[in-house]
């Protein structure tokens, strides 16, 4: 204990606070640590759910938060986690946090990039359709052939 | 005039051009498969246009046969393959509607 003296009065102002102080490092474990659901979505607006907590997503939700994160540096990836220890919520760290469907700050961004890769999708799927029908034709082809030379020469 | 058939030559072409053709179709390159063919029909068509000499006609004989046993496995081959296709066809619609459907919700 701290306790200077030992008079029979107790002053407890005199408690020293250093130890609490010297402590730094469970501000950061507390961003790694697992929080409750309730506690997260009682956040700020642009505060963001961990990825673990959402569920299932689907391909193009998961595809546009991984264009997301590669966005984000290593060295940004860092520093957000030193600068979280004071501040876990601060605007524009996206570096370890998912989005929630319906709460984005820019709604229109987001939209017209999966649109794109709505249609990149589609095209993809055309293109292997194609190619699909193409071989299937060119097999259906020779096959009646074969079996025209079949015939001829059974004959 | 049309020059004197080399038939030893073509019959072994035959047997070859069959017996590649059941290769390539075994790894799956169907568009070799079908070149392969269309050369092969041409040799046939010059192949009957007259009838082999006696000489000829055994070895002539096994060529066919043997085309034809090849190209049955060919043909087994070509319709598992338009199968598989088909199924992929099949999947693939199914999953433009799930998608077109995850897009419309």
């Amino acid at each position: 204990m701290n306790i200077q003296g030992s008079s029979s009065r107790f002053d407890f102002r005199k408690i020293e606070p250093r130890k609490v102080a010297a402590k730094p490092e469970p501000a950061v474990q507390k961003q790694n640590e697992p929080q409750s659901l309730s506690s997260l979505l009682g956040k700020a607006s642009n505060s963001k759910l961990p990825a673990v907590l959402t569920g299932v997503k689907s391909d193009i939700s998961a595809s546009r938060e991984a264009v997301a994160s590669d966005e984000t540096t290593e060295a940004d990836a860092e520093e957000s986690v030193s600068e979280s220890a004071e501040e876990l919520d601060e605007a524009g760290d996206s570096s370890n946090d998912y989005e929630p469907v319906g709460e984005r700050e820019d709604p229109d961004e987001p939209n017209d990039q999966t649109e794109e890769q709505r249609q990149r999708k589609g095209k993809r799927l055309d293109t292997l359709e194609t190619q699909y029908r193409s071989l299937f034709l060119l097999l259906d082809r020779l096959v009646d052939r074969l079996t025209a030379t079949h015939d001829f020469l059974i004959q | 005039m049309n020059p004197p058939i080399d038939w030893e030559s073509q019959i072994q072409q035959l047997g070859s051009l069959s017996f590649e053709m059941l290769e390539l179709a075994q790894a799956g390159e169907w568009e070799i498969v079908t070149e392969r063919e269309e050369q092969r029909r041409a040799l046939l068509d010059e192949l009957f246009q007259s009838p082999p000499p006696n000489q000829w006609i055994p070895l002539f004989k096994d060529a066919v046969q043997a085309t034809l046993d090849s190209d049955a496995q060919v043909q087994e081959l070509a319709r598992t393959e338009m199968d598989k296709i088909s199924a992929d066809l099949r999947a693939l619609r199914q999953g433009r509607r799930a998608l077109s459907a995850y897009d419309d919700a």
